[in-house]
């Protein structure tokens, strides 16, 4: 399978390419960790420069939100819309969420229930959706704002492949490049005598930890 | 200014206060124990299996935790290996001091730390059935953190630790809630329960381990107040086959790491801020590096570090 450059990537977040090479696209992109990452990515750095995303988001949201939609009736939610108090504190870890877009979803869903999924109270779907669009998996997995506002297509078209996501965005717990920082932090200091295990401590504890994190600042 | 008018007493017991805390450096090296460590962080407490032994052959570490996930960190001597069964994943890496603990915990660590906190030697209280003194470390500021910390009044061992913020609200807490010194350590129970098997394996190349770092292409135009820039290396990330700087910035307790990576095509990109626990993160892209700022210390402090990196190339002679 050829991999989507990131140029196409780029293009087809911005709805610059023609239908043909958009299904190609997103059918390139679907099937590869990497090209998942890099869409998130994309997505991502729209969102910053929209400057809407929140502050504090899990990495594990994604799963977690993947997992609680299967379970649901389908929730459509408008895009998040610029909470400017939030401005440039982009959160970091759902970046390597594959499907960043789901997990600012699930940020703002998570926020309202413990870790479960509300009855859908924002869901205001657009009068342009159509029915192909609106099946749990089709949002879970094809779940990009930027489809909700303008690019049906995308969702509709990942539910051809959907299949070949769940496995992989499910393991997708931790950002692995922040893992190795806190890993690479806590050790680089005879200092960290005076601290004891605490260093220690916090990777052994960290998973858990941060989804209450999370929860304590609804 | 830390010397001030009438600061003879006080002077007095700050010694005290630095002769406990250098003893529990000094303890560390050669002293066998194990037991429970409780440790609580956003109103979830996690219970973690603890063995430490250290005599002439090594200084051996193990932590386990005893709930959820089973990560696990073992140590030996500056190996440190991390299993994480959540992401399958293990992390071996290497401490970057070596030597003497003692000789690098020079007196003007300490002096750094008087200057940024204030020390007091409070009373004795009862921790996981054993007599510990009482240490408070206030931070003269809201850039760091304080502790309070709870020293075996015998074997000088850390049995309780509080981390604070500025409004002295626990944000942290690491107890034991039962300990045993001992004369030896079974070898088993230094012996990770982990295999690792079907893990991803990451480990650094050793001889990229550490390079000290002369000449840099980096700068900070401010640093927060009270915090030196301890040492450069110049490394190789975990998982990543690029060499990356790496700066580690003190104020005689806190740490704060910088990583400057530069960016492949289509590597994730960290932006803004990630709290793990107290340790906080904050992301930043700069001249195509991804800059990423990392400390036990507020969110202020990593982010106004993260804003205030610059790129200057040539600049350093």
């Amino acid at each position: 399978m050829t991999n989507p450059s990131d140029e196409r990537i780029s293009a087809l977040i911005d709805g610059e390419l023609s239908k043909q090479e958009h299904q190609m696209t997103v059918d390139e992109l679907l099937v590869c960790d990497e090209n998942r990452k890099a869409w998130g990515r994309y997505h991502l750095i729209g969102d910053t420069l929209k400057r809407s995303l929140p502050s504090g988001m899990d990495h594990g949201f994604s799963s977690r939100v993947m997992a609680a939609l299967d379970d649901e009736p389908t929730i459509l939610a408008p895009p998040p819309q610029a909470k400017t108090s939030w401005g440039q504190r982009v959160a970091g870890l759902a970046v390597a969420a594959s499907v960043a877009a789901v997990a600012v979803l699930g940020v703002q869903l998570m926020y309202q229930q413990d870790g479960q999924l509300p009855a859908p109270p924002m869901a205001q779907v657009p009068a342009n959706l159509s029915p192909a669009s609106s099946s749990p998996q089709n949002v879970a997995r094809g779940n990009i704002q930027h489809s909700l506002r303008t690019n049906i297509q995308t969702v509709t078209q990942s539910s051809s492949t959907a299949s070949h996501l769940s496995a992989p965005i499910k393991q997708m717990q931790i950002h692995p490049r922040l893992n190795k920082y806190l890993v690479d932090h806590s050790q680089q200091s005879p200092r960290a005598a005076v601290q004891g295990m605490v260093p220690y401590a916090r990777i052994v504890a960290y998973p858990n930890s941060h989804r209450f994190l999370i929860q304590a600042q609804k | 200014m830390v010397a001030c008018f009438g600061s003879v007493a006080q002077a007095k017991a700050d010694q005290a206060t630095l002769d406990v805390l250098m003893r529990v450096q000094t303890a560390s090296q050669n002293i066998n124990y194990h037991g429970t460590l409780v440790f609580l962080q956003n109103g979830q407490v996690q219970s973690m299996r603890v063995v430490h032994k250290a005599d002439e052959t090594g200084r051996f570490e193990r932590l386990i935790n005893l709930n959820g996930v089973a990560r696990e960190v073992v140590r030996k001597d500056d190996l440190v290996i991390c299993y994480m069964p959540d992401s399958k994943e293990v992390m071996v890496s290497r401490q970057k001091f070596t030597g003497n603990v003692l000789t690098q915990l020079a007196e003007n660590d300490f002096a750094q730390l008087q200057k940024n906190y204030q020390l007091g030697l409070e009373s004795m209280e009862r921790v996981a059935g054993r007599e510990a003194r009482r240490i408070l470390i206030q931070p003269k500021d809201n850039l760091r953190y304080g502790y309070r910390l709870w020293v075996d009044d015998e074997k000088s061992i850390l049995l309780k630790s509080d981390l604070l913020n500025e409004r002295n609200e626990l944000l942290e807490q690491a107890m034991f809630a039962d300990i045993a010194v001992v004369d030896r350590i079974p070898e088993y129970l230094l012996q990770p329960t982990s295999t690792g098997e079907g893990f991803t394996w990451y480990e650094r190349e050793p001889d990229n381990n550490v390079l000290m770092v002369q000449d840099s292409d980096w700068k900070i135009a401010l640093l927060p107040r009270g915090f030196t820039v301890s040492s450069r290396f110049r490394h190789q990330m975990l998982g990543s086959n690029v060499l990356s700087e790496h700066w580690v910035l003190s104020d005689g307790l806190a740490n704060i790491s910088i990583y400057f990576e530069k960016l492949a095509d289509g590597e994730d990109v960290f932006e803004g801020i990630s709290p793990m626990g107290v340790v906080n993160a904050f992301g930043i892209l700069t001249a195509q590096h991804q800059i990423t700022v990392i400390g036990e210390v507020p969110a202020r402090t990593v982010e106004q570090l993260a804003r205030s990196v610059v790129f200057t190339p040539g600049a350093e002679e």
